[in-house]
């Protein structure tokens, strides 16, 4: 459900453009056992991509008072920003990448559980405290722009992502803008996977086997 | 990077320079005054905008924040290079406006949005 790169990939990445590490036509994705039945198409299953994958860009920017926050839904549901397919069998892989700011993001899927915690009970994002809203915070440099490194994957009517935006203090305003790069996949299903194929497709994993260790 | 030229105006005729489109912050590059108005002249730059809807503020209302001023004298061409105005980042519509009317108060603004 999210992968991430190294960051030395973007050290590399004047030769590489962000188009070049997304899926593309024939390549395998293996959603995990533990998708609920209410997605029993993707659960457990292997697949192909089918097409040539489109790439859709979008953006979103906050304008936020200093030491403030707001959280955008990315799904379809009212008041999202509707970046979900409304079909089975179709997969957007979507980069995020920061615009450069004075400002953190924090991942909760679905809302109010957090993905980016520790196992310690009081070790878990929060940006009221002037510590835990750096625990699990992405910025700028975990996914330029430029050269997104951070993805996320939607299928039809999965929980929402919700990501929150905090502008930290010192600026008074920040405005802070995600470039969204949507890789719109139609998926093939593979009735008898290899043992090669499932060891090298893209795992896309239930929400809850992100956290809980 | 993008040019703009006004003559200076008082506040209450305030000339617009350009507005900052959506996702895109906008960098000063250089200002040039040449003021041959028969005095010294402040020029101000203002910035208006209306932050999002946040937690604290739900609904925000227009803002407004003077973002740069300066004071040139009289016969005289000031130039402004990208140096001294690093770290100004504007958000809406950026405004210009001089202590007074004069057609020969000159302002010449360089900019790009990032």
């Amino acid at each position: 459900m999210i992968t991430e790169l190294s960051s030395l990939f973007s050290r590399v990445s004047t030769y590489t453009k962000p188009e070049d590490i997304l899926l593309k036509k024939g390549g395998w994705v293996h959603f995990s056992d533990q998708w609920p039945d209410t997605h029993r198409w993707a659960k457990g299953c292997v697949f192909r991509v089918k097409n040539q994958p489109i790439l859709v860009p979008y953006a979103v920017t906050r304008t936020l008072p200093e030491s403030d926050y707001a959280d955008i839904d990315l799904s379809n549901a009212a008041g999202g920003l509707l970046l979900y397919p409304e079909s089975e069998g179709v997969l957007y892989q979507t980069a995020v990448g920061f615009k450069p700011g004075n400002y953190v993001v924090h991942t909760y899927i679905p809302s109010g559980k957090y993905v980016y915690n520790l196992a310690y009970p009081s070790m878990y994002p929060d940006v009221t405290s002037a510590t835990l809203r750096y625990l699990g915070a992405k910025e700028y440099a975990d996914s330029p722009y430029t050269a997104p490194l951070w993805h996320l994957y939607f299928i039809k009517d999965m929980p929402a992502f919700i990501l929150r935006l905090y502008a930290l203090a010192g600026v008074e305003f920040e405005r802070i803008t995600l470039v969204f790069k949507i890789n719109k996949c139609v998926l093939e299903k593979i009735e008898n996977p290899t043992a090669e194929m499932l060891d090298k497709s893209l795992l896309v994993q239930w929400y809850s086997e992100l956290t809980g260790f | 990077m993008a040019t703009v030229r006004v003559t200076g105006h008082i506040e209450a005729n305030l000339d617009t320079l350009f507005t900052v489109p959506a996702h895109k912050k906008a960098v000063l590059d250089s200002v040039d005054i040449d003021n041959q108005s028969g005095a010294q002249r402040t020029v101000y730059f203002r910035d208006v905008f209306t932050p999002s809807a946040s937690v604290g503020t739900p609904s925000p209302a227009e803002t407004t924040r003077e973002r740069f001023q300066t004071e040139v004298a009289n016969v005289t061409t000031a130039h402004i290079p990208s140096t001294q105005l690093e770290g100004i980042q504007l958000l809406g519509t950026i405004y210009c406006y001089a202590d007074a009317t004069n057609a020969a108060l000159i302002i010449i603004v360089n900019y790009h949005f990032e």
